[in-house]
């Protein structure tokens, strides 16, 4: 009796155990279904090598990849997909690795070069992790090629070296008649050539004005072109943010005065020294302070300062009509002018000014930005980090600039 | 020679040369146009002017070899001279300037600058 209830319950067990293996068996096959179904259709190429570099499995992507069928590289070494010199160096690195622990590849995504059947190499990219296969390490690389992308990349270089050298023989090819044009009618209007009519003087005068304008034109296209190409260095020296402020006053007192603005400043008396292009945030300054007369009807232009524990804040308020909020983005584009409408006089300009100046701030590691000045007009303001960043700094040392 | 005051041109653009020249003369100033680089140092050597106005983009050898050969020739190392250029690379720049001339202009140039620049270095 209690025998047979014994045995009873070995068969059941027995009965469980099978139970179980099979519900096993069945989840490791989903599994190993599923991984093969991931490795099956993967677009990038998944090959596993054993801590010797022994190839153990391909996917087809990676048999695609590489021109080579499965079997013709599994149990090869991993490093005849390599060319040379990587070929050689590679077994020397599982080595070292086995031996340091230190991990060059595993967890990064690195760019390399493969080496396909018949010779022919192709950039690729490659990640790589490790697991435990109870008695060994094996590795799995995950390979993509990149060759359409470097393809990209190679062109908008070649595309950016193109338009610089182009905007350069441009701009010389354009100011050699400019200058004969400046020189032909400056010398009617020096009186060189005969006397003129106040007519003709007049319209001259406008044919010069133009010129000029034409030959700013020129300057700013090029300083943009070299600011887009990160070709303008900076030469940083500390400076007094007040003491820009105070020379760009200085240099517009006459010319603002005569156009019916009245400069003024409310500056932070101890501030501190910034690092900065004192040349090019001079330039920023004159920028804005020429915008605000060229754009405004007359009035106060005030200038500020201030500083945080991290940088100072230059602003430039006017109390013309304001920008309207959609233009906002608009103002700093290259060429994006906004109507003239309003203006005193029709607007000379070339269209650079704002985005230069933003660059030129950007280079410096600080932000220009426009807000509403109060109740009516406009703040433009900048900032500038005390310390400009170490990337950055580096391209003082390597300043050519001239004065 | 004595109270001549005679400027060499080396401008290879006609159009430039012939107006630039008019401008000089009018200020009472002599001068002997060029094209190209041969020519410069010849005239420099021959005429030894109060100053040489030099183009840099020149035809065959270009402006700053015409500029090293003003340099080294002792006949006309100690002539002003002034670079008159369309380029505006600065690397360029820092180059003609370390070569010691006495002036660097930019073209479209302002003539009351060049007229000034001139007056200072010809005594």
């Amino acid at each position: 009796m209690l025998l047979a209830y014994y045995l009873a319950g070995l068969q059941r067990r027995a009965i469980r155990v099978e139970e179980l293996v099979k519900e096993r068996t069945l989840l490791l096959s989903t599994a190993e279904a599923r991984i093969r179904a991931v490795l099956e259709t993967a677009v990038e190429g998944i090959i596993t090598i054993d801590g010797s570099g022994i190839i153990e499995s391909a996917n087809p992507a990676a048999e695609a990849l590489f021109g080579y069928e499965e079997q013709e590289i599994i149990g090869q070494n991993i490093n005849v997909l390599m060319p040379s010199p990587y070929r050689e160096k590679h077994d020397g690195y599982l080595r070292s690795y086995h031996a340091t622990g230190v991990a060059k590849i595993i967890g990064t995504i690195r760019e390399l070069t493969g080496l396909r059947k018949g010779g022919k190499t192709f950039p690729l990219e490659l990640a790589v992790s490790e697991w435990d296969a109870g008695n060994q390490q094996m590795f799995t690389g995950i390979v993509r090629d990149i060759t359409d992308r470097k393809l990209e990349e190679d062109r908008i270089l070649e595309t950016a070296e193109l338009k610089s050298h182009l905007v350069s023989v441009v701009s010389h090819e354009l100011r050699t008649p400019l200058t004969a044009i400046a020189e032909g009618v400056n010398l009617v209007l020096d009186g060189k050539a005969g006397e003129t009519l106040e007519e003709q003087h007049g319209i001259l005068a406008i044919s010069k004005r133009n010129i000029d304008r034409l030959s700013r034109l020129i300057n700013s296209f090029l300083d943009f072109q070299r600011l887009e190409a990160g070709a303008l260095p900076l030469r940083i020296r500390p400076a007094n943010p007040n003491v820009l402020v105070r020379e760009t006053i200085d240099n517009f007192g006459r010319s603002a005065a005569v156009a019916g603005f009245r400069i003024t400043s409310v500056l932070l008396e101890r501030i501190d020294e910034v690092d900065c292009d004192a040349d090019l945030i001079l330039q920023v300054l004159a920028n804005l302070v020429g915008n605000a007369i060229k754009y405004g009807p007359g009035g106060e232009i005030r200038l500020t300062t201030d500083q945080t524990a991290s940088e100072v804040r230059i602003g430039v308020h006017d109390e013309g009509r304001g920008i309207p909020e959609k233009d906002k983005d608009k103002l700093f584009r290259p060429f994006g002018r906004l109507s003239s409408e309003g203006a005193g006089s029709p607007i000379q300009g070339t269209g650079l000014g704002l985005s230069i100046s933003r660059r030129i701030v950007e280079k410096h590691g600080g932000k220009l930005v426009v807000d509403p000045s109060g109740e009516i007009g406009t703040c433009f303001s900048f900032t500038l980090p005390f310390k400009v960043s170490d990337h950055r700094a580096w391209e003082s040392k390597e300043s050519t600039r001239g004065g | 020679m004595e109270g001549e005051r005679r400027i060499l041109l080396v401008e290879d653009e006609d159009d430039i040369a012939i107006l630039l020249s008019r401008r000089l003369e009018s200020e009472g100033y002599s001068v002997t146009r060029v094209a190209d680089g041969v020519q410069a140092m010849q005239a420099a050597m021959r005429l030894r002017p109060s100053l040489i106005i030099l183009d840099l983009m020149l035809p065959g050898g270009g402006g700053l070899s015409v500029l090293r050969k003003i340099r080294r020739s002792y006949l006309t190392q100690s002539i002003p001279v002034i670079v008159l250029t369309g380029m505006q690379d600065d690397d360029h720049k820092k180059q003609v300037i370390e070569f010691g001339v006495e002036g660097y202009l930019q073209k479209p140039y302002d003539p009351a600058e060049l007229l000034a620049s001139i007056e200072g270095l010809i005594e």
